[in-house]
């Protein structure tokens, strides 16, 4: 278990020194110098010294390599430099966005778990039945819908026509002079319709994951022998089935990160939600190149975090798991 | 295995899906069009709408210039055709760029679907949309699959340092959560990039789960004995590969792969919604969605006819994908 486990983080130190180079590269392969263009000049618009001191200031002076490994360094004492758009430390840009976007796909993760697990248990104890059937034909669509389609279907439904549920940001403009149990209740409201959008779609997946497992251990032999001692067959798939699905489940919620923070992206675009994937785009769209690389490092390591994280659960969970 | 498909409801639906898909995609420009399919015009034959099906091509401009009854029409075929004058239309008799004074008006007889902000024809929209995601999807997966498959097959057959090499950029590839990478590549090209670049940019990052399953067949085929037996008897690397291992192992690549044309779709219409790729007025499913989600009280209609193209030709490619993996694979859940 231990030496599996200082193997699989020695294996992640590659990886994350590619994260840094990729996201190196996204800045210094872009045509032109971003710097400029970010702040609307032509380079042939400068004058030779004017241009000479602008390169000092960025370094643009130096080899590749210097500029890479003085980005890395910097990088590592989390320091992204300032914004291009607002002179900002991206850092701090970055560290404002990031709650938004961890409370969202927390509670993506919980609403889609607390459903997706009963919702499988259900369908897989009476294996096609009526409720697996529909449920499953359901589940089936609902996981071929974008979640953006979806965005845009809800907030017309829910939050025009039917006029019940706010879908602009976090909380409403007067929130600091809320009671208590007013925020409590703003803040769930507004994150009803954008929560529900992160989520389906890993529900559906989860759902057919845990009835797809469920309906495969319920053939091994220590459930025959459940069964056989007497045990009611709703208990023993709950009680000794389910137990056995859970490997599976623990590798789904890991790759399930990267899908609830990329597909934030657009959904915190159409919901005016704070998040890093609003960030993400409103840089693309300034052309700021330290946000845009912060940005790609800090989420390429939430994701490589989370599936190490899901690694070494794996091997706690089932000590049968070595290196290969 | 085509018998265990046409048994599977499910993926005969999907078939069926993607088939309409591809049509509408190829022949767009004679379903949807402001110009007649064929007319006679001052003694001439033309065929307006059939040289915009090869315009859809990029090498198709030279290909229709050169030939006298299919050059580009001149005319305006709705003010200048005669009213006795033959012409046989398409069934939607309007141009996606075809703007007029009816903006966002509901479906009538006149606009089947409805107009948008600017006075567009919402299905011949649709339809000439249809091309867009077509050759996105097929583009992205074409390029994803010739990085995808030499690497996969490379990992899988040599093995040992160029495995762990070749695996450790896959895991690279895959900590990066897919719209950031793609948008990060995004901002060097800006705005307005247009369909190849969407396609060539999505193609590049999405090549990962190809090269996963390509590597997976290749380290389990080339130990089986077939393999053993063509290599003793001294057959050269290409026939191994191209002959005995490529073959056998391409079933689940190829699901692989229609599950990636999904996912294409799904992220070239979410590029074109966020105002990348496809620009207006040029027409993509994004971009309507993206119209009607800016004029939620006036326009819906815009909303339902984008979304239900969407979800079909996604839902459509999943089934064909799961069809076909339930078919390679019939003890599989």
């Amino acid at each position: 278990m231990l030496s599996y486990s200082l193997k699989r983080i020695l294996w992640a130190l590659p990886t994350l020194v590619g994260i840094t180079v990729v996201s190196f590269a996204v800045m210094h392969l872009a045509p032109g110098e971003p710097a400029l263009s970010a702040g609307g000049l032509e380079q042939e618009a400068l004058s030779p010294s004017q241009y000479q001191r602008l390169a000092e200031h960025y370094g643009w002076d130096r080899s590749l390599w210097v500029q890479y490994l003085d980005w890395v360094w910097r990088a590592a004492r989390l320091d992204f430099g300032r914004s291009f758009s607002d002179g900002q430390p991206v850092i701090g840009k970055i560290g404002r966005a990031l709650p938004a976007t961890l409370y969202l796909a927390l509670v993506a993760l919980v609403a889609s778990l607390g459903i997706s697990i009963p919702l499988g248990i259900t369908a897989a104890r009476r294996q096609n039945g009526v409720f697996d059937s529909v449920s499953g034909v359901l589940l089936y669509g609902l996981y071929s819908v974008p979640s953006y389609v979806m965005g845009v279907v809800v907030i017309l439904v829910v939050g025009v026509w039917w006029d019940a549920l706010p879908f602009r940001g976090v909380a409403s403009d007067g929130f600091a002079d809320l009671t208590a149990g007013e925020k409590l209740r703003d803040l769930g409201q507004h994150v009803v319709l954008i929560g529900f959008c992160l989520a389906y779609r890993p529900l559906a997946f989860q759902a057919r994951l845990v009835r797809a497992n469920l309906l495969e251990v319920s053939q091994a032999d220590f459930m025959r022998t459940a069964l056989a001692k007497g045990l009611a067959p709703g208990r023993a798939l709950v009680r000794h089935g389910f137990r056995n699905t859970l490997i599976p489940l623990i590798t789904l919620v890991a790759l399930t990160v990267p899908a609830l923070l990329s597909g934030a992206v657009i959904l915190e675009v159409i919901f005016s939600w704070p998040g890093i994937g609003r960030l993400l785009f409103d840089s693309i769209m300034q052309r700021d190149y330290p946000t845009i690389m912060g940005l790609t490092v800090i989420s390429a390591l939430l994701v490589l975090a989370g599936t190490l994280l899901a690694d070494l659960a794996y091997a706690w969970v089932d000590p049968r798991v070595t290196y290969d | 295995m085509g018998r265990r498909i046409a048994r599977d409801g499910r993926a005969v639906a999907g078939l069926l899906g993607v088939a309409l898909l591809l049509v509408v995609g190829l022949a767009g420009p004679m379903l949807a069009n402001r110009q007649p399919i064929v007319c006679r015009f001052e003694g001439q034959w033309h065929w307006p709408a059939l040289v915009d099906v090869v315009h859809q091509f990029p090498w198709g401009e030279r290909l229709v210039s050169k030939s006298k009854p299919f050059a580009f029409p001149t005319f305006e075929a709705k003010r200048d055709l005669p009213a006795d004058g033959f012409a046989l239309w398409p069934p939607i008799r309007y141009g996606p760029r075809e703007t007029s004074a009816d903006i966002l008006q509901g479906p009538s007889a006149v606009h089947l679907l409805g107009t948008d902000q600017v006075g567009r024809d919402v299905a011949a929209r649709l339809l000439r949309g249809a091309s867009v995601s077509v050759g996105v999807g097929l583009g992205a997966m074409l390029i994803a699959s010739l990085i995808g498959i030499p690497l996969g097959g490379l990992a899988g057959y040599v093995g040992g340092i160029t495995d762990i090499l070749i695996s450790r950029l896959i895991e690279l590839v895959l900590c990066f959560p897919v719209f950031f990478l793609i948008l990060a590549v995004m901002a060097w090209l800006g705005p307005g990039t247009g369909a190849v670049g969407v396609a060539v940019v999505i193609g590049l990052t999405r090549w990962t789960s190809i090269a996963r399953y390509t590597r997976g067949e290749f380290l389990r085929l080339k130990s089986e004995d077939y393999v053993l037996a063509a290599r003793a008897q001294g057959a050269g690397l290409g026939r191994i590969v191209f002959v005995h291992i490529l073959p056998n192992g391409l079933g689940p690549v190829l699901v692989a792969i229609t599950f990636g044309v999904a996912n294409v779709v799904l992220i070239e219409a979410g590029l074109s919604w966020l105002g990348f790729g496809v620009q207006a007025p040029e027409p993509s499913w994004g971009n309507m969605l993206r119209a009607g989600y800016e004029h939620l009280k006036l326009g819906p209609h815009l909303i339902y006819s984008s979304c239900a193209a969407i979800f079909l030709a996604v839902l459509s490619c999943n089934l064909v994908a799961d069809g076909l993996r339930s078919a390679l694979n019939p003890k599989g859940v």
